[in-house]
């Protein structure tokens, strides 16, 4: 490479170009020291998305949770039990714990109406003072929700079962039934156990959390019914299969009965 | 929110100075004879789409990571002033304008894929169609393709050769993000189960689709991809999965791998020859390594300054020994101001995956960064003689317009990635005032039979 007279200037032309350069990567250096101490990792979900705001439900709940106590407790009773009156009303993110007097009417095959009718207030009543299906408290966490703020330390297991009581416990018609777990995208236990109500989705408050694209967050539930457990459909996005049909009204399961939820694959079993 | 629109426009400031007056400064090397003010029109033409592309994104989208485009620019400056310069010194003077159409073609790509991919998320239920169609694709080049220094890896369109594998690998890494989402529970348990059973086939699709993608790679003679390919694959299955024992796997894998490579390509033989003892074969085959470490060691501190180093007797320089022309031409400190500007790009980048909440556009923005930091270290290796020269072209410094566009794509799934954090409108999923009715009518009509 001959460039003659010019080598000498353009050596020096060198200088401000390093120059410049260096101040580019002085300047970077500052920015990205500030912009990537920011980042923080540990308040991250397993979720796809954030979690949709439960305004609608809540807002139902919490303004008519005493009218609709009045027409639940009818079917929570003749299911079996009156505890669910408070998850079942719409109140979202409530898990109620196991109550042993829900237990004792749990343990009877067939409750009167009237005797339940009773029960499911006295029971909405006690709701209220435990602080279950307090309005302010539950729309405060609305508005946690609605914002998206999401704690930082919150986790988010892939499998959670609530201390429900189980189904081993409560007989209903014909034995006890399980769910058994055909297919998942996921590890989960091959076997969950039925509650008096036992609601599948993608929501954290959710008793069996399938992580799915295809699973909404409230899906499905099984509540356990006279004549076994009942599948009914949340009005979910993309439905519910049963025995590979779409599920349009709520269904007594069968033993060997399935029913698909985005990819998992379930299938209700009766202990022998 | 962060908004990183201030800091980003005093780094376009320095890129825009840096580029005015490096095309000024090739005015005083240009040939006489030719135009003295093309590499100043040209380095406006790149200033201005830049800061058409920056500008836009950064009045539509107050949330984006405004650094990630200024420091691709810097690094585009840099390596388009060497580009153009050692257009002069190999005749080839139409090299630096074309470079610099290529840069404002991609700018375009970029804002484009920016605003018309509304929802990346709707990469992840197509692929197995992503699969299938980066296979075809190499299948394709394999029977239709060019044969180029001993690798099938061109397709000639309308007399333009253009490398397909530049679009596949994003298609390759489009299936894997989605699939290790999917899977990502399975692929965290045991290869080989209690009882010995087969393993899930979530372990044989992978294996199936990573392999069949290798052995295409490996059979058109593309080593350096199919080294990037594994790269990818390794550290994203790691950074899913936190597997430890897929490091080692892939170790005694790629070894053997590589093993039976040498035994059976003379090409490799003669590249890892090359690669141990270059001035053997200094007349032949080791002379492109040769010329390149004569010019790293002409390189110093400050280096010889732009247009005075003699990088031009490598052959092939602005395809895969850019950063050497660099290094000779910027000195140590050039080169590495480079690697500084090519950490930080990086750094944001996987800023951006670790940011972002969704799990889908975390995996994917990991996956790309991957891409472009293995493609990145495999160059840098090959051409300092740490690693066997593999061919892989640099990103965003190799001259050619397919690798700048695809790497301009990639940028901008990044962007969109990061951008989409912010909640989308979402259909309110609106419930039934009373839920219970339809068990309610199931339990009557039950009660009443």
């Amino acid at each position: 490479m001959d460039h003659g007279a010019a080598d000498g200037l353009l050596y020096f032309l060198k200088y401000p170009l390093l120059i410049l350069i260096y101040l580019f990567v002085l300047a970077a250096l500052r920015i990205a020291w500030r912009s990537l101490d920011k980042i923080d990792i540990s308040g991250r979900t397993a979720h796809r998305e954030p979690e949709a705001p439960k305004v609608l439900g809540v807002q139902s709940g919490a303004v008519s949770a005493a009218k609709r106590a009045e027409s639940e407790s009818q079917i929570v009773s003749a299911v079996g039990g009156s505890g669910s009156s408070a998850s079942l009303s719409g109140a979202e993110g409530v898990r109620r714990k196991r109550n042993t007097r829900d237990m004792e009417t749990g343990r009877l095959e067939s409750v009167s109406r009237n005797l339940s009718r009773e029960d499911g207030r006295q029971d909405m009543k006690r709701g209220d003072s435990e602080g279950y299906t307090v309005p302010g408290g539950e729309q405060s966490r609305a508005a946690v929700h609605r914002t998206g703020a999401q704690s930082s330390v919150e986790s988010s297991p892939d499998f959670v079962i609530s201390e429900m009581p189980t189904a081993s416990e409560i007989p209903a018609a014909g034995g006890r039934f399980y769910i058994e777990v055909l297919n998942s995208p996921e590890p989960m236990e091959k076997r969950i156990e039925l509650e008096k109500e036992l609601v599948f989705g993608r929501g954290k408050d959710c008793a069996v959390i399938l992580n799915d694209k295809f699973v909404s967050s409230r899906h499905a539930r099984i509540i356990l019914g006279p004549l076994g457990p009942i599948l009914e459909d949340l009005s979910s996005r993309n439905g519910t299969l049963c025995n590979e049909r779409l599920l349009e009204a709520p269904e007594v399961l069968q033993d060997g009965d399935k029913f698909a939820l985005g990819d998992y694959i379930f299938r209700c079993r009766r202990e022998a | 929110m962060r908004s990183t629109a201030a800091s980003g426009a005093v780094l376009m400031g320095i890129v825009t100075v840096i580029l005015a007056y490096g095309g000024w400064a090739l005015s005083f090397i240009v040939p006489s004879g030719r135009d003295v003010w093309l590499p100043l029109e040209y380095a406006g033409l790149i200033a201005f789409s830049a800061w058409i592309a920056w500008g836009a994104l950064a009045l539509c989208y107050r949330n984006g990571n405004h650094n990630i485009l200024p420091l691709t620019m810097f690094i585009i400056t840099v390596a388009w002033l060497e580009t153009y310069r050692l257009g002069f010194s190999t005749e080839d003077f139409s090299q630096g304008p074309r470079q610099a159409v290529f840069i404002a073609a991609g700018l375009a790509l970029f804002l484009a894929v920016v605003v018309c991919l509304r929802d990346y998320r709707i990469l992840e239920d197509y692929k197995y169609i992503f699969l299938i169609l980066a296979l075809l694709i190499q299948i394709s080049v394999m029977l239709f393709g060019m044969r180029i220094n001993g690798a099938t890896l061109w397709v000639d369109i309308g007399g333009h050769s253009f490398q397909p594998f530049e679009f596949t690998r994003i298609l390759l890494v489009f299936f894997l993000a989605s699939y290790l989402r999917q899977f990502r529970g399975w692929l965290r348990m045991d290869l080989i189960s209690e009882n010995w059973r087969l393993p899930h086939r979530a372990f044989i699709m992978l294996g199936l689709g990573m392999a069949a993608a290798e052995i295409l790679l490996v059979v058109q003679r593309d080593l350096g991809m199919a080294l990037l390919l594994f790269g990818i694959f390794v550290s994203l299955f790691y950074a899913v999965t936190n597997r430890k024992d897929i490091l080692a796997l892939a170790f005694g894998l790629s070894s053997v791998g590589a093993y039976f490579c040498w035994r059976i390509y003379p090409h490799v033989q003669e590249r890892v020859s090359n690669w141990l003892d270059p001035f053997v074969a200094f007349d032949g085959s080791g002379y492109q390594i040769c010329q390149a470490i004569f010019s790293l060691a002409n390189a110093g501190l400050d280096g010889t300054g732009l247009g005075l180093g003699g990088a031009a007797y490598i052959p092939a320089v602005v395809n895969d020994f850019t950063f050497v022309a660099i290094a000779e031409e910027f000195g140590i400190m050039g080169a590495g101001a480079l690697l500084a500007g090519m950490i930080l790009l990086f750094a944001e980048c996987f800023g951006i995956s670790l940011r972002v909440k969704d799990e889908f556009g975390s995996i994917l923005a990991a996956g790309l960064v991957y891409m472009l930091a293995w493609q990145s270290l495999i160059n840098l290796l090959g051409v300092t003689k740490v690693l066997p020269m593999t061919g892989v072209a640099l990103p965003f410094v190799s001259a050619g317009g397919t690798s700048m566009l695809s790497c301009f794509a990639v940028l901008a799934l990044l962007w969109r990635i990061d951008i989409s954090d912010t909640p989308l409108k979402k259909t309110k999923r609106i419930r039934r005032a009373d839920g219970a009715s339809g068990t309610e009518r199931a339990l009557e009509a039950e009660n009443g039979r």
